[in-house]
């Protein structure tokens, strides 16, 4: 008798257990991991659903054996067993709880605190995220700057990360993790990603209007490539410092404050797409009706005086026009001298 | 009439028969709102004025100060008008008051839900259906927010409103549905449940109540007020965060936002006080506190 009714316990129990595990299994809850953080953080949440499986399964096949053994048949109308208390019971339902949200609040302390490791050897990248940018800059190459984050696959890469004005979140599902940009502080993440591709950077606190169009992206590289991309870079900095374009502090101008984000510019390299493609600013000018370097002005300092077809008003911030004049004449320059 | 009648009478004031004319106004009630909302408004504005002119504060009409003791002002001037206060008023300058003994208490026609009460079924009613109302009124926007949504590229609102109208439906949601309702499923059944003739403060239950309409107004017109810079209303989120809701949010939108949520706040706060006294005090003779309902 007591053996039939263990036996009927855990079959019931197994096949709950069965149907959670393959929902767990079977539905693509998270990313696909592109980074060792990434990895550790998946450890610690199959390691909480398998105990969630375990004792799921234990509550319901309770639960599912007592309602079908135990129910009232329509002509029963007794009174329950008096049952009160049992302290071994209450004892062990008390204990396995304990030692389980030990064991998680351990396996996750221990995850985090690998996660927020520097290793010794790791590259250093300083981002700053504005309303509603990013740009990433790497002082290990001579603070070069751009909008999109590239990283040579399986080194560490440290990310000090700044805000200019509200608070921002940097969040690439497939690394795991999650980081505010808090104006005033200094905030890190470490990233070692360990799978190429492209992933999607989102900024996951509401910032603003242009909230939702605060993305960027994540480029994971052979460190060739990477290597050859900077290269890259850095000729085209060198090539637009001697250029038609004046290059220099117009360059600097438009990488440090984030231009490059949002607009595609053939002389800084830039691909932004949220904002109107700045190689047809002459045509843009003609149809403000104004000349070019006075519309190029206005439209840095005051962006909602004209806006081209198909653009909204107020998502370029209106921080602009608090840049030092030197650096905003450098940008105009930069910006009119640059067209064919 | 007997000496122990006309003694009665001195010390309370009787049923009084409704007043007529230009009366009609001076009682609590709805046509008494309008008029003492105002004068509220204008002894704010006052006050306001003669501090910032004495103090030789410059301008003297500073637009966001004066919005700022608006806000306190004018829903306090609601609570008045409707007769939140009066039974203390008429206390405090030592009027005689009115009996408040139960056969005043219930509502006796469908207009008794809309004027100060202290019955708490009716108090509970009024909780419940006002909740139900700001719940429709905050699914409306989200269902804008959804025809939005319905297809990919704007459809019927910009960037701004779209986080303007999900901020509002949030605050609505939190600070004006899930909290209230709870408290006037409460009002009308933990009395009943611990054997209680009532909730332990019947008129503080009344003001915490007639709080949230006021809250609603203020919410709902921060939707007009100018917000982030070339937009309307606050497009924070309903966390608020700083710096974009202070740097962010320069219009008067979030001050109409904040003492919104300050209103609601009060009100739940209130209503907390009275919960705890009444289950703590009021249970019936023999209700010790693990024996009471698991409700409660």
């Amino acid at each position: 008798m007591r053996r039939g009714v263990l036996a009927r316990l855990v079959a019931v129990g197994l096949a709950a257990a069965a149907v959670t595990t393959a929902v767990a299994l079977f539905v693509p809850w998270l990313p696909t991991p592109a980074s060792k953080q990434a990895d550790r953080i998946d450890f610690v949440f199959w390691f909480v659903t398998g105990i969630s499986i375990a004792i799921f399964a234990l509550v319901a096949a309770v639960i599912l054996y007592s309602v079908v053994r135990f129910r009232a048949r329509p002509d029963d109308d007794s009174d329950g067993a008096p049952i009160h208390g049992n302290t071994t019971l209450e004892i062990v339902w008390t204990a396995v709880p304990a030692v389980l949200v030990t064991a998680v609040a351990v396996v996750s302390a221990v995850a985090l605190a690998q996660n927020g490791h520097v290793p010794k050897k790791h590259m250093r990248v300083n981002v700053l995220a504005q309303q509603f940018a990013w740009s990433f800059s790497y002082p290990k190459y001579q603070g070069l700057t751009v909008s999109q984050l590239r990283m040579p696959i399986g080194e560490a890469v440290q990310l000090k990360m700044h805000s200019k004005d509200v608070i921002h979140s940097f969040w690439v599902p497939e690394f795991g993790q999650k980081q505010d940009l808090v104006p005033g502080i200094e905030t890190n993440v470490v990233i070692t990603p360990k799978r190429l591709g492209t992933y999607p950077i989102v900024c996951t606190e509401l910032c603003g209007e242009g909230h939702a169009l605060m993305r960027s992206e994540a480029v994971v590289m052979k460190p060739a490539a990477f290597a050859a991309w900077v290269k890259e870079q850095e000729t085209l900095a060198a090539k637009a410092a001697q250029g038609s374009a004046g290059g220099g502090p117009g360059l600097a101008a438009f990488n440090n404050n984030g231009c490059s984000a949002c607009h595609t510019y053939k002389p800084a390299g830039s691909t932004g797409t949220t904002g109107p493609d700045l190689d047809n600013l002459p045509a843009d000018a003609r149809r403000a009706g104004k000349p070019l370097v006075a519309f190029v002005h206005e439209s840095i300092v005051d962006p909602n005086a004209y806006i081209e077809k198909g653009y909204q008003p107020n998502i370029m911030p209106s921080t602009f026009k608090s840049l030092p004049k030197a650096q905003l004449d450098a940008l105009v320059k930069f910006l009119t001298q640059g067209q064919k | 009439m007997t000496s122990a009648t006309a003694l009665h009478g001195e010390l309370h004031a009787g049923p009084k028969p409704p007043p007529h004319g230009w009366r009609r106004l001076l009682a609590p009630g709805w046509l008494r709102v309008p008029w003492v909302t105002a004068l509220f408004f204008g002894i704010g504005l006052g006050i306001t004025l003669l501090v910032r002119w004495a103090e030789g504060w410059h301008p003297i009409w500073d637009g966001q100060v004066i919005t700022t003791v608006e806000l306190t002002a004018a829903p306090l001037g609601f609570l008045v008008g409707i007769g939140g206060f009066d039974y203390w008023a008429r206390y405090a300058i030592g009027s005689p008051t009115r009996p408040e003994d139960h056969s005043g208490h219930g509502a006796h026609s469908w207009r008794d839900y809309f004027r100060v009460n202290t019955d708490h079924k009716v108090i509970g009613i009024q909780y419940l259906v006002t909740t139900i109302f700001f719940f429709v009124a905050a699914g409306l926007t989200a269902m804008i927010m959804r025809a939005e949504l319905a297809r990919p590229g704007m459809q019927y609102v910009g960037n701004q409103v779209f986080n303007e109208l999900f901020s509002v439906h949030a605050a609505l949601m939190i600070f004006l549905f899930i909290i209230p309702a709870f408290a006037g499923l409460g009002n009308y059944v933990i009395p009943l449940m611990i054997g209680a003739p009532d909730m332990a403060f019947p008129r503080l239950n009344n003001i915490s109540f007639w709080l949230l309409p006021a809250s609603f107004a203020l919410l709902l017109t921060s939707l007009l007020m100018p917000g982030a810079p070339g937009s309307n209303g606050i497009g924070t989120g309903w966390t608020l965060y700083a710096p974009l809701s202070t740097k962010g949010t320069p219009g008067p939108a979030m001050d109409f936002a904040i003492l919104s949520l300050h209103l609601a706040g009060a009100s739940s706060i209130l209503g907390a006080i009275n919960f705890i006294t009444t289950i703590f005090n009021m249970r019936a003779p023999g209700m010790t506190l693990h024996k009471m309902p698991l409700f409660v």
